[in-house]
């Protein structure tokens, strides 16, 4: 099994990382993949998991449609304690750079900017009752925002964990 | 790097305040969008190097703005409607109360000849509803935390500190709890109510968009405030009570006083807390202006 999936993503990296498809092209070769091989689909989406130097995270989802908005590892730490996550309204739609919620630790409030434009199609509910799931799990189930990605090339533009990672030691 | 005073004298309209705010802020946010590599409006998309190698614009002067607005209530994030990510509108705001100001909207409505006593505005800062005015001096930070090294949770810590060091300097000893804001004992012979329980001298309240600050403390210099916040709930704190320097034994300070004494401690306490100890390096403040009033 391992050394089979080990196999596999030399290969998918170097297809995802190929100058010439960038731009556009990032998101196709990830549906190339036949269905239904779980191993295959795993590796190149993670590749379409993007970052903001403000803190964000987007995740396009299976499809390339959708996708979630998010606060990072570091910026949940950074806040400390949340004590209230302001949810964006369903069909709200945003712009990219413009707020699609907020955060709250004790008295500071943290606006959460949309990485790109779109059409909200849902905020996540669990965290009407339980900010603190932003501490526990920033990156997953304590994602903010689903939306409706109004053009999916829009992410190549952000920064991938590395550039990401070079802003926060910056 | 060198920080911008803006002391505000007498009292002015929180209007006022929030504009010169807004135009300090957005000055900030328009440096980081220009200097940011891999920014989400930035134009060029995929070379963050080249974007650095050219020379930056030098970074607008950080600001603290100190002050006494005209009486007026604000209330924070949590006391707007839920989908509201935006700045509220001006257009006149004491026709809606949030439920928290809804029981004394009689304070904000013109009776006769008699204006209101108190103005109401909304704003995007942490924390719940307060109330600022005469006998306060209240002091907003607009600065880019980064550059300063500080992470959101300590710049509130070294605003909460900046005070704790500034009440010593007046003989007063200051302390965080478990509430946020910073608190003091009761003097003994003080009026009749909650005994020794802590009072709250100072509250806090910031807003953050791409680690630039706005808003910051409030502290209650004289017992005038007092009266407006016994009509409120402040900060969502059931059964606590205000208090204020003169309310604790130190009479007599001017505002304006208390503002210069606050920047000098709030300077000292960025240059030696750095970033709380957590692993980030920030610039030093060495240089401290004063900025005329006349600039907003």
């Amino acid at each position: 099994m391992s050394s089979v999936a080990r196999a596999i993503r030399p290969f998918a990296s170097r297809v995802l990382t190929q100058k010439p498809l960038a731009s556009a092209c990032q998101v196709a070769p990830a549906f190339r993949f036949p269905r239904g091989t779980r191993s295959f689909s795993q590796s190149p989406l993670s590749q379409l998991k993007k970052y903001t130097e403000s803190h964000e995270w987007i995740e396009l989802a299976d499809g390339g449609k959708t996708a979630k908005i998010g606060i990072t590892e570091y910026a949940a730490h950074s806040l400390g304690d949340v004590v209230y996550v302001e949810l964006p309204e369903v069909d709200l739609e945003i712009v990219a750079g413009e707020p699609v919620g907020a955060v709250e630790s004790v008295k500071s409030a943290s606006d959460v900017l949309s990485p790109v434009a779109g059409k909200v199609i849902k905020g996540n509910s669990i965290l009407e009752d339980k900010a603190k799931t932003i501490n526990e799990s920033p990156e997953g189930e304590g994602w903010i925002a689903e939306i409706e990605v109004a053009d999916a090339a829009e992410l190549d533009a952000l920064l991938d964990e590395a550039a990401y990672k070079e802003t926060i030691d910056a | 790097m060198r920080l911008a005073h803006l002391h505000l004298p007498h009292t002015t309209p929180f209007s006022r305040v929030s504009h010169i705010q807004q135009g300090l802020t957005t000055r900030l946010l328009a440096h980081k969008k220009l200097t940011s590599p891999g920014s989400i409006s930035s134009q060029e998309p995929s070379n963050p190097n080249a974007t650095l190698a050219k020379t930056p614009p030098p970074p607008p002067d950080p600001t603290i703005i100190t002050f006494t607005p005209n009486p007026v209530y604000t209330t924070g994030r949590r006391d707007l409607p839920p989908s509201n990510t935006s700045p509220p509108s001006t257009s006149n705001p004491t026709l809606s109360l949030p439920p928290a100001l809804e029981p004394i909207r009689s304070i904000f409505t013109p009776h006769g000849n008699q204006p209101a006593k108190a103005e109401y505005h909304p704003t995007l800062r942490g924390g719940q509803t307060t109330y600022h005015g005469p006998g306060q001096m209240v002091a907003y930070t607009i600065l880019d935390l980064k550059r300063l090294g500080l992470t959101p949770r300590c710049h509130i810590r070294v605003l909460e500190n900046s005070v704790i060091d500034l009440l010593k300097s007046y003989g007063v000893e200051g302390f965080t709890t478990e509430d946020p804001g910073v608190w003091v004992k009761p003097i003994t012979e003080s009026e009749s109510g909650s005994g020794s329980e802590p009072r709250k001298i100072t509250a806090v309240g910031v807003h953050l968009r791409r680690n630039i600050s706005s808003f910051g403390i409030g502290l209650n210099v004289t017992d005038e405030p007092m009266w407006f916040f016994k009509q409120i709930v402040p900060c969502g704190l059931e059964g606590k009570e205000a208090t204020s320097l003169q309310g604790v034994g130190v009479p007599g300070l001017e505002v304006g006083d208390v503002a210069d004494a606050f920047v000098e401690k709030f300077v000292s306490r960025v240059n030696a807390d750095f970033a709380c100890g957590e692993n980030a390096h920030g610039e030093r403040i060495d240089e401290l202006v004063f900025v005329d009033a006349m600039l907003g």
